[in-house]
């Protein structure tokens, strides 16, 4: 198992590289001017020129990447063109609040649609069942941002519950972002696990559950769910990915200070670095949580532990029916 | 059928699957008995109604679709359709247990054999207790021809022999008064055949159980029943003991008779097989009268409108109006041991 | 004859059975009446009046004279709304149209030929993949500056893997069958094959997958314009409405609330059609995701 983990975390590297260069490359091609916004519109184009080269801003783009990724590798993303800060500051003093946002809407969105997905299962065609699509399909369609300015609207000013945007006054200003963005992307998990589990009780192991006399909850649970949960891990990985982008809108609507609006904000002015850093930092992110969804997986379904296991301690896999 | 001591009694049974509009005739009027400590076999094409049959016995057809029409099933002389989903889940399993065909499927793929198999016995065998419980189940797969080392294995980790045999060590954990054993062999290679059913012989002389065997191989059945039931569309066409029916001398249904044609004889010097002409009718759209009609080499008009009677004389019965009961009576059949 | 069930081909019984899908028919008026608000929108109100700003009508509630008001520089709401559909469905049917046509084309040939292409592009996607959409498409506009025609790379290019998947998996359904073998043992050429069976076959999926493809671009787009990607000032889109409709909820709901509801109807309406769409063709699917 350890021998996996190790070898996954060697594959990221790679792939980092390769998202790192195309990043890089895309961005390069903005023409953004470092040194005259260091010295400001006064200076003079040799003085501009000379910092410039300093940064080595003509070297060719190969020469550049490998400068970047060296540095990377040395924890030193650079310093913002904005900013006169290293780069892993800012993004070090936003990123626990992207963390906690993300993860908490994550949650509400999981526990909210997951619950409600197995009842719909379960009770097909119900009142309950039916409810649940009609008010997943009208989740899936409304963007987050939009849900988020309508609840604003609605428990900031008109009910003064909550605050409209910052984060100053602890825990209730999460409440709403969180809330939003988890109840908007719970539509995704309730379909997923609905589906999934019509699926997993047409199984026939669930027909041999019943005819041992297996309580009907402890069926759907024990037997059903923990079977579906492995696409549901899956899911969950890719919908993180997505979460993300809604998180990002999230942050510009309640004004958190978090890795989205930095990098929107960082965009918008050409801070190759602080963009760079950003983007780096996320996709890393990313992939470590790539990893930790396939050790849920190994954890959840032996036939994937023993793929993972050494092979030489597994015991050899049986084919079925024929010869013992 | 002899109905003293039977511990299961099918009477008038008719089951139907709805689904948009379009209905299903899967059982229609059978009337079955299985004796104490008896071994039934129900003989029957895919598509007969047997499966059917089984699942109704321990309510287990699907929700939305299968309805049980009308009828009785008395075990131990209570009416089972008439009970709740509680008391028969304490049935299930317990008093009335259930194999089903494919092994591969059957068995929760997360969950160890040993979890398995003591689910069952925790949810039956109230009486024993938590230590003894590894020892049980240790026990169980002995008798079935497990290693009782490998019962914290996954079963991805067995061949579909050995998942046979942890189904069926589920099946017989809490002794169970009827076993139903819907097809268990068919999946399986031949070799494993004989082996799985040889065990299961020996079960059930050691249980004391009764056992409802459905399957479509004769070889089967001559192996393990004592008494045979055939299948057509949904309904009995025959039955009797296992020598009422293998008897060759003996009136049979024109369906028994082409399927003992079709099988090969190994003692005969023939060319040809005789299959039976036609596909059984669409479970839909079934004929009136004898729905075996429009195959039947021996069909007249009065076939083919009208209920048909049963025709019956001691232990065994006819569906056809061919025969006369005093027909029925066959020579005596002497079965060898093994000889299939 | 009465009673004789007739069996046309299979798109016309999708059809009959589309047809008697009542809210997907109703999504289907919905979606027609929506491609001509967008394509008659001059038509409907001169683009000057979404455009023309005055300054004594900032923030004005829906009233006779402007059905839904004006924004924060005047300009009446309704007009930018009309005029803002073209964007808004341009970047949801535009990008789907490109992604369909690269997927369809890479996945088919990934599946058909197989091989080391189809190693090598499972690869590069599987890269792409773990590049969050919203970020890549924020990337791609860093580099190649905004606009829309880069928004519509951007977004396709984020859905590209996952519908490149979809189309290759079906078709690996598809080449597995044995009337393909047959086909290539009679001597039939690779590109006729691919045409006549392999495509007409699996256009049943993409079609599905397309519809839905649209609303999720349609929402995309609606996003990356509020976070400030797309279209320049002052070109109305829906998602910029609302953007900067947030700033002033805080006086009315109004800005954002009509951008809201036009999104959400146009999303859900593709939604219903895409799962009408899905149960006309594979009534096994009715249900599933």
């Amino acid at each position: 198992m350890i021998k996996f983990v190790i070898k996954r975390l060697l594959t990221i590297i790679p792939m980092m590289l390769v998202i790192i260069f195309i990043v890089f490359a895309l961005v390069s091609m903005s023409d953004v001017n470092p040194g005259r916004l260091k010295l400001g519109p006064e200076a003079t184009e040799e003085q501009v020129y000379e910092l410039n080269e300093s940064y080595g801003l003509y070297d060719p783009l190969p020469v550049r990447y490998g400068r970047y990724v060296w540095n990377m590798f040395h924890g030193d993303f650079g310093e913002s063109y904005y900013y006169n800060e290293p780069v892993m500051n800012s993004i070090a003093a936003r990123w626990p609040n992207t963390i906690r946002l993300t993860l908490l809407s994550l949650g509400i969105a999981m526990v909210i649609g997951i619950s409600l997905g197995v009842l719909s299962a379960v009770k097909q065609y119900s009142v309950l069942d039916r409810i649940a699509s009609i008010a997943s399909m009208l989740l899936s369609a409304i963007p987050t941002f939009c849900m988020a300015a309508v609840l604003v609207l609605l428990f900031s000013y008109k009910l003064n519950l909550v605050p409209a945007s910052g984060i100053t006054m602890g825990a209730k200003s999460w409440i709403l972002p969180a809330v939003t963005l988890g109840i908007s992307y719970s539509a995704q998990f309730l379909r997923f696990t609905r589906s999934t589990m019509l699926d997993t009780t047409r199984q026939d192991y669930i027909r041999t559950a019943r005819a041992k006399g297996v309580a009907e909850r402890t069926t759907v649970w024990r037997h059903a769910f923990r079977n579906a949960l492995l696409p549901l891990i899956t899911i969950s990985g890719t919908t993180l990915g997505t979460l993300l982008g809604g998180a990002v809108a999230m942050e510009k609507v309640f004004v958190i200070p978090g890795l989205g609006t930095l990098v929107v904000d960082a965009l918008s002015r050409n801070d190759v670095p602080l963009v760079l850093g950003a983007i780096s930092v996320m996709a890393f992110a990313f992939m470590i949580i790539m990893l930790v969804v396939d050790l849920l997986y190994a954890a959840v379904d032996p036939r994937i532990r023993a793929k993972y296991s050494s092979s030489k301690r597994r015991r050899l896999p049986q084919k079925g029916g024929h010869s013992e | 059928m002899n109905n003293q001591g039977s511990l299961l009694e099918i009477k008038n049974l008719t089951v139907q699957y709805v689904t948009d509009g379009e209905c299903v005739h899967a059982v229609n009027n059978i009337s079955l008995t299985i004796p104490q400590g008896k071994t039934l076999g129900l003989v029957g094409e895919t598509g007969a109604g047997k499966t059917t049959t089984a699942l109704s016995i321990l309510k287990l057809l699907p929700k939305f679709t299968g309805r049980v029409i009308g009828g009785k099933i008395l075990f131990g002389g209570e009416d089972l359709l008439e009970k709740s989903e509680e008391q028969m889940g304490k049935i299930r399993g317990g008093r009335i247990s259930m194999i089903f065909q494919d092994p591969m499927t059957s068995l929760n793929p997360v969950l160890t054999v040993h979890n398995q198999i003591a689910e069952v016995l925790k949810l039956h065998s109230t009486h024993l207790k938590r230590e003894s419980l590894d020892g049980e189940i240790g026990r169980l797969l002995e008798m079935v021809g497990i290693p009782s080392s490998r019962m914290f294995e996954y079963p991805h980790q067995f061949s579909g022999g050995m998942k046979q045999r942890v189904v069926i060590a589920i099946a017989i954990a809490c002794s169970p008064e009827l076993l139903i054993a819907d097809e268990p062999t068919t999946a399986l290679d031949v070799t494993i055949q004989a082996q799985v059913l040889k065990m299961m012989r020996k079960l059930r002389q050691e249980l004391g159980s009764s056992m409802l065997m459905i399957t479509h191989d004769l070889g089967v059945v001559a192996n393990i029943c004592d008494y045979v039931a055939i299948m057509y569309a949904g309904e009995i066409v025959e039955y009797g003991t296992l020598e009422d029916i293998f008897d060759p001398d003996c009136k049979h249904h024109p369906y028994t008779v082409g399927l003992f044609r079709s099988i090969p004889n190994i003692h005969v010097n023939s060319r040809r097989l005789q299959p039976i002409d036609g596909l059984m009718p669409e479970p839909t759209a079934l004929p009136d009268g004898c729905k075996f009609h429009p195959r039947c080499p021996h069909c007249t008009d009065a076939c083919r409108s009208g209920e048909i009677q049963t025709v019956s004389y001691g232990t065994h019965g006819i569906k056809c109006i061919l025969y006369r009961s005093e027909e029925l009576v066959g020579n005596t059949f002497h079965r060898t041991e093994d000889a299939l | 004859m009465k009673g004789v069930k007739r069996i046309n081909n299979p798109y016309s019984e999708a059809w009959h059975r589309l047809k008697k899908n009542k809210p997907a028919m109703l999504s289907l008026v919905v979606v027609i009446l929506l491609i001509l608000m967008a394509l008659l929108a001059n038509v409907i109100v001169d683009y000057d009046v979404a455009i023309t700003q005055n300054a004594s009508l900032q923030l004005a509630r829906p009233s006779a004279a402007h059905w839904f008001g004006c924004d924060s520089m005047g300009r009446d709401l309704f007009a930018r709304i009309v005029h803002g559909s073209r964007i808004s469905l341009l970047l949801g049917f535009g990008t789907t149209l490109l992604t369909t046509i690269v997927a369809v084309t890479l996945g088919t040939s990934a599946a058909y030929f197989g091989g080391k292409f189809d190693n090598l592009l499972m690869r590069a996607f599987d890269i792409l993949i773990s590049i969050p959409s919203v970020l890549l498409a924020l990337a791609i506009s860093a580099g190649f500056g905004n606009g829309v025609p880069q928004l519509i790379c951007a977004i396709a290019i984020g859905q590209l893997a996952s519908f490149t998947r979809v189309v290759r998996s079906a078709v690996l359904n598809l080449v597995d069958q044995d009337y393909i073998e047959a086909e290539r043992a009679l001597g039939l050429g690779n590109a006729r094959i691919i045409f006549t069976h392999i495509i007409p076959n699996a256009l049943g999926t993409i079609l599905v997958q397309a519809t839905m493809q649209v609303a999720r671009n349609i929402l995309m787009g609606a996003l990356l314009s509020f976070l400030g990607l797309g279209a320049p000032i002052p070109t109305p889109e829906w998602g910029e409405i609302a953007s900067e409709g947030i700033n002033y909820l805080r006086y009315t709901g109004h800005i954002v609330i009509f951008p809201t509801i036009f999104i959400s109807i146009t999303a859900l309406s593709i939604n219903l059609l895409g799962d009408g769409l899905r149960d006309a063709l594979d009534p096994r699917l009715k249900g599933k995701v």
